[in-house]
């Protein structure tokens, strides 16, 4: 996030517009609709989203490339 | 050929379907439980002490002995609680974890409870990553649907329930004893030990409460061997970990490495510290473990390594602080940040987090003394070792451990009746990147 980022998103908020996290869920849930997922009612969303962001993976695309695995880790 | 980074955790994260039960399959999950169930409870208890496995919540107790510590035939249900209310400053492993595999989480938690004689279990997630609890919610419900949960687990005999509870977002409650009192439907504030939780636990009863880093990594070792993980790490720091990098990196992100990885081969990695700037300090396992600078890079990141050289393993929370950051700034922000999450029932730690905001506002402003200096050193003192918990601990580590590296940052603060940094060098988004 930048200041210009995060100005933009209270702006689209505010104009109700529709905002998707940057992680996790396509669609932002209310406070009363996120009350109720908390409480143990989960909404259709759970395979919706991505998996994991490009930081969550800059390990793991680094081991592939180097054909590094758990393996022979260790293997001194 | 060594391997640097050791995926074994992570090693899916990049499927994009990796969540489903389908595709854990897919990958070798669901191997382990088998093999387990056909085991004796005790023999699952030896494999994992065998593997030396040491808690991934930051303690680094060794997983299979808290295990053993749950008394048999005593006519108590037992339980399981898995700790998923991450929220150390900097910690950030369980909750990409949960959101890309959470089924290796429910399967090593199944293991966990058949090893320990639990018939219920309890993942309690912290309640700001809505889309992490919707994805455990999933998990369980996939892993009940396929026999995994439920009665007569396989054909074993074996009955297991799990419950996901969405924690309200206290610190505190990651602290394992608030944790219990919290699931329990009280204020998340710690209990005295002993008695530990392997004798009174959740509802007076006997609980292993187990980070979800400990307890995911319990599946591969029943299902490749307690040698294999053993074979990776240190002498007493076994096996892999996710190492988190963040701050002034040029590639920030996780990275799976056997224990007692140096700081120097990840940056190495990770592109080094951010273009143009030079490592000031970091902290090896989140805000509550005490800082180190750039003498430290090559020290090992294992639970010895890290502690003979005066810090503590903690999270593998690795944030990197650049030559633009203020430690005063710094250090003032994470005790802020203490003294709003502190529960309040130990006074040293509630009045003193309070106490040392104030005190550092002032030096930060530049309008500190040298006095201020000792008062600060002199609180830590009054926190240290009188509360219920760590948290006091972790509360005093930054500011002592600033105050030892950096003295003399703080003194030309009041020298100078003002910060010598600018702040916005420090941002993400200057020197025009993002």
């Amino acid at each position: 996030m930048t200041p210009d980022s995060a100005r933009a998103l209270v702006d689209d908020l505010r104009a109700g517009k529709a905002v998707a996290p940057s992680r996790g869920a396509p669609r932002l849930a209310t406070w009363k609709q996120a009350g109720r997922i908390l409480a143990g009612f989960p909404d259709d969303q759970a395979t919706g989203g991505d998996t994991a962001g490009g930081p969550t993976l800059a390990g793991l695309r680094i081991a592939k490339e180097h054909g590094w695995t758990p393996d022979d880790g260790g293997a001194e | 050929m060594t391997s640097v980074l050791t995926p074994a955790l992570t090693a899916h994260w990049d499927e994009p379907d990796s969540f489903t039960l389908a595709a854990y399959r897919r990958s070798g999950g669901y191997q382990a439980l088998p093999k387990a169930l056909g085991m004796d409870p005790d023999e699952v208890i030896q494999e994992v002490k065998d593997s030396g496995l040491r808690g991934r919540g930051g303690a680094g107790f060794p997983t299979g002995v808290k295990w053993g510590f749950i008394p048999q035939g005593d006519g108590k249900p037992h339980y399981l609680v898995v700790n998923a209310d991450e929220s150390e400053p900097g910690t950030c492993k369980d909750i990409p974890l949960m959101l890309a595999t959470p089924q290796a989480l429910v399967e090593g938690a199944i293991i966990a409870a058949y090893a320990i004689r639990a018939n219920r279990a309890f993942i309690y997630v912290r309640g700001e990553v809505l889309h992490v609890i919707r994805r455990v919610h999933h998990a369980v419900a996939e892993a009940y649907a396929a026999g995994y949960l439920g009665e007569n687990i396989l054909g074993s005999g074996f009955d297991l329930d799990v419950t996901v509870h969405a924690g309200a977002g206290a610190y505190e409650c990651g602290e394992e004893t608030a944790l219990l009192d919290s699931l329990e439907g009280l204020r998340g504030q710690p209990r005295l030990k002993p008695p530990f939780p392997a004798i009174a636990g959740l509802y007076a009863c006997p609980t292993v409460v187990n980070n979800v880093e400990s307890i995911a990594s319990v599946p591969s070792i029943l299902r490749h061997g307690a040698a294999a993980f053993a074979a990776l790490g240190t002498e007493r720091s076994k096996g892999f970990g996710i190492f988190s990098l963040t701050g002034h990196v040029t590639t920030p992100g996780q990275y799976e490495a056997p224990l007692g990885v140096t700081l120097r081969e990840l940056l190495d990695l990770a592109g080094g510290v951010r273009a143009g700037h030079a490592l000031k300090f970091w902290t090896p396992g989140g805000s509550s473990t005490p800082i180190f600078t750039d003498e430290h890079l090559d020290v090992p990141l294992d639970f010895e390594g890290v502690g003979a050289a005066g810090s503590m393993l903690g999270t593998r929370a690795l944030q990197i602080f650049d030559d633009t950051t203020c430690v005063v700034r710094a250090t003032l922000r994470w005790t802020e940040f203490y003294e709003h999450e502190s529960c309040g029932k130990c006074t040293p730690c509630r009045e003193g987090t309070y106490w040392m905001v104030r005190v550092l506002d002032r030096l930060d402003r530049g309008h500190g003394t040298d006095e201020d200096l000792d008062k600060l050193l002199d609180i830590c003192d009054n926190i240290a070792g009188r509360a219920f918990c760590a948290f006091g601990d972790g509360a005093i580590s930054p500011v002592v451990s600033s105050i030892k590296y950096f003295r003399d940052e703080f003194i030309e603060h009041f020298k100078r009746g003002g910060c010598p940094f600018d702040p916005a060098a420090a941002t993400a988004w200057a020197d025009g990147g993002q």
